[in-house]
């Protein structure tokens, strides 16, 4: 039995506590404020990071280095690892999948690079799916397979509060379409291959929870595993995973929040849902 | 002297005959609403429809009864106006197809004709409702009908037809309830009968008063064009048998176009001009012998975009269908997109809404300015995007909007979207998605119209015992889903009143759009015991504008 562990980056917003259970190795994307550089999840917490935006610092980001993969899977490999799976943030939004690439290079065990052509707990639900098999001792061939699978089934709706985090870090993609308005309008959105796509509009918050929800009724069916993510939006989130606890078939239910990396390009007081049938 | 034969220079007679008497009677005709609102505008609609139908009919005394016909016909669907001008214009266009090829007909082609005419106007109704125009139309063909079969010659079965009318007139509030309870006769029958009635005075040789004046407004026809001469010298333009061969097409593409000036240098090559648009975009349409003249003019002014030349004696056979080579045009607006809109609102504040939402085209009108159907066709011509979607924002607007569907040019797929106000437009908007799939999308925008409840805050100007509620003159009135539903003596109260009803518990939304009349801190305060009555809800307040209605109110 091939020992395997599972290696992603600080754009699949996983919560701690399923890190340390599953194992998995999270390389940080570096947060600039200005001249300062962060490590996300590091030396910078989801709770210092949207106090600094709430007064007005602005951020960007940047992938890791080849360097910290390489790092960080020579050290799995001194774990025992004889295989490594590698999920990350979509190649169409981040060069992080150019430097994990990179670095499966300069290590001597194999290393396979997935792109799950998405960010956020979409990467991570993958990078979970990818783990509990593989602590199960299930073939990387098999795994592998079936993690392109969930990707194809994956469906992704956000809201954010504004667009201008997603214009102003190039990442609008074709959302530009619903960028201004006279009115208290919230977009909501989605992913289409790793693209930021608009849906609908809705004017106000609660009216903009209430069509995430029933989006997700219209497309979502069978057993789904569920992840609510969120930026500052923690009543909204509870509410919003209760529901879909309440009227869907549901095999897990994460809830959490976005972490710095994927909250600096989409701002505070995004809320967001992804799921897939099991 | 009473004709025998309707010929083709006789019909052109009875157009101008209808269009002046509705003219003449149009304020009789707006004042029968059902709502104790000074926004009726059937008649001037009506008249406006069949002055666009007159002038398109030629001045060729050559032509036949069937050339004349297909003109008129023409015209109208163009020139239609309101859904009373719609329905009209449907009726001429089923009385051009019962003429078929003929030169002229006697009293019995007439009456058949006008059978036609019923039929189609029937068929043009997704879901015809008796008490109408539709009622008048047929009294007048059923009864022109059976005075063809006793023998009856032309000017007996235009004064049967036009008896049947009025009896269908007055049975109209027996068949509509709403009618009745108002106190009025249909509207648009009124409208008919008119027309009807100046018919006949041309048919019996006893008209001979003028043409309909051009149009008011912005509309667009230039007044110097012969072919709106007033009648005095009908006959004489006649004689001089001047005949515009082509229909001259094109859109001019610019800065700072001078609309007037554009019309100024065109309207000596023909007639039938039309110069209708904005700054950077014009389009033109004329009837002319010398097209080449009409492009080079258009050409100093910018560039030339979808240029259409046709030879009219040829499009005589296929009047209705206008092919105006309207391929989508990519550099309209720099890029092609999938979806585009087009809305038609009134009052600067929903403009600026509108537009910010994603709206391509705005047509000024609504209420009391329904846009023709000719209006409609070329914002959807000037939309860069192969679909597109009609917001036509008030319950009149949307037949010419339907119409306007159907005639826009090849090339593009038209989609219809019923919304009774500019507040539903919005409501509309939220679902539109540019890149979006159509066959999403447009389901989607009809679906969020339908979410939202819209109440019109105005002021009646008569008192109506037509409501549950009684209504004085003066007082203010909250008109939701076609029926009065609350009354108060100051905006306000009404706006208060209706909110009472419409806002409830499952509420998340109340949007207050204050008219032209109300000031910004009139609405704010009423914002304020908005808020202070429903915490739950957001309220939101903006300046729309509009006239007449001092409050437009949304609940979601």
């Amino acid at each position: 039995m091939e020992k395997i562990r599972v290696v992603t980056d600080s754009g699949a917003d996983i919560p701690e506590n399923l890190v340390q259970e599953l194992g998995i190795r999270v390389v940080p994307l570096t947060i600039h404020f200005g001249a300062e550089e962060r490590q996300d999840g590091v030396d910078l917490s989801p709770e210092e990071f949207y106090r600094r935006l709430a007064a007005g610092e602005m951020s960007h980001t940047s992938q890791p280095s080849p360097a910290q993969f390489e790092t960080a899977y020579r050290e799995l490999v001194e774990e025992g690892a004889e295989v490594i799976i590698s999920c990350h943030l979509s190649s169409t939004l981040s060069g992080t999948m150019q430097s994990a690439q990179l670095a499966a290079r300069a290590v001597d065990v194999p290393v396979r690079v997935v792109d799950t052509r998405s960010a956020s707990r979409r990467v991570g639900l993958v990078a979970i799916e990818a783990a509990r098999p593989a602590r199960a001792g299930e073939p990387v061939s098999a795994i592998v397979q079936r993690l392109e699978s969930i990707i194809a089934r994956q469906r992704v709706l956000f809201m954010v509060d504004t667009l201008e985090y997603l214009q102003r870090n190039g990442r609008i993609g074709k959302a530009q379409a619903f960028v201004g308005g006279l009115l208290n309008i919230k977009p909501i959105l989605t992913l289409e291959d790793g693209v930021v796509a608009p849906l609908e509009r809705a004017r106000g918050r609660a009216r903009a929870v209430a069509r995430l929800f029933e989006r997700m009724a219209q497309t979502a069916a069978g057993k789904l595993r569920v992840a609510v993510m969120h930026s500052q939006a923690d009543q909204e989130a509870a509410g919003l995973a209760e529901r879909i606890r309440s009227r869907f078939d549901v095999a897990e239910v994460i809830t959490g929040l976005l972490g710095p990396t994927i909250g600096t390009h989409v701002g505070p007081g995004t809320l967001g849902v992804v799921y897939h049938s099991v | 002297m009473a004709h025998r034969r309707l010929s083709g220079a006789l019909f052109r007679e009875v157009m101008a005959a209808g269009a002046a008497a509705l003219e003449r009677h149009k304020e009789e005709i707006n004042a029968l609403n059902v709502f104790p609102v000074p926004d009726g505008d059937t008649g001037t609609n009506m008249a406006l429809t069949v002055s666009a139908a007159f002038r398109e009919t030629g001045s060729d005394p050559q032509f036949s009864l069937a050339d004349v016909a297909q003109r008129a016909s023409r015209g109208a669907l163009f020139g239609a106006r309101g859904n009373s001008g719609v329905i009209l214009s449907q009726f001429l266009r089923g009385f051009a197809h019962g003429i078929g090829r003929q030169e002229s007909v006697d009293g019995r082609g007439l009456a058949a004709a006008l059978a036609q005419a019923t039929a189609t106007a029937y068929r043009a109704v997704i879901k015809p409702v008796e008490g109408t125009m539709l009622t008048v139309g047929k009294g007048a063909s059923d009864a022109a009908n059976r005075a063809a079969l006793g023998g009856a010659d032309l000017v007996e079965v235009l004064e049967a037809a036009v008896e049947g009318a009025r009896e269908a007139l007055a049975k109209t509030p027996k068949l509509l309830p709403i009618l009745a309870r108002a106190g009025v006769v249909d509207a648009g029958g009124q409208g008919l009968v008119r027309f009807l009635e100046g018919a006949l005075a041309a048919v019996r040789g006893e008209y001979r008063q003028a043409p309909p004046s051009p149009l008011p407004g912005k509309a667009i026809l230039a007044s110097e064009a012969p072919g709106s001469k007033p009648a005095d010298q009908f006959g004489a333009i006649a004689h001089e048998a001047v005949t515009f061969r082509y229909c001259t097409e094109f859109l001019v593409r610019g800065r700072h176009l001078p609309i007037e000036s554009i019309k100024a240098e065109l309207k000596d090559l023909g007639d039938s001009l039309l110069v209708v648009g904005d700054p950077e975009l014009v389009k033109v349409h004329v009837h002319t012998n010398n097209p080449g003249r009409a492009l080079e003019i258009g050409t100093r002014y910018g560039e030339l975009l979808n240029v259409s030349v046709s030879n009219m004696q040829e499009q005589n056979r296929h009047a209705a269908q206008r092919a105006l080579g309207a391929e989508p045009n990519p550099a309209a607006n720099g890029q092609l997109k999938r979806i585009g809109v087009v809305a038609v609102v009134q009052g600067e504040g929903w403009q600026q809404l509108l537009a910010s939402l994603g709206v391509d085209q705005l047509v000024s009108g609504g209420q009391t300015m329904n846009p023709s159907a000719a209006e409609l066709v070329t914002a959807i011509e000037a939309v860069p995007a192969k679909e597109v979607v009609v917001l036509p924002n008030n319950r009149n607007v949307v037949f010419a909007a339907r119409q306007a569907a159907e005639l826009a040019g090849p090339g593009r797929r038209v989609h219809v979207v019923a919304t009774r106000t500019a507040a539903d437009a919005v409501a509309a908007m939220m679902a539109y998605n540019p890149e979006g799939d159509p066959e999403d999308v447009v389901p989607g925008m009809e679906e969020s119209a339908k979410r939202v409840r819209i109440a019109e805050i105005t002021r009646a100007v008569r008192e109506s015992q037509a409501w549950e509620l009684p209504v004085q003159a003066g007082d203010f009135i909250a008109i939701v889903d076609g029926e009065v539903r609350a009354v108060g003596s100051t905006a306000e109260q009404a706006a208060l009143a209706i909110l009472r009803e419409m806002a409830g518990e499952d509420a998340t939304l109340i949007s207050v759009y204050y008219g032209d009349k109300v000031t910004p801190d009139a609405a704010k305060a009423l914002a304020h015991q908005v808020r202070e009555n429903w915490a739950h809800c957001e309220v939101e307040v903006y300046g729309g504008g509009q006239p007449v209605y001092a409050y437009v109110l949304s609940v979601e």
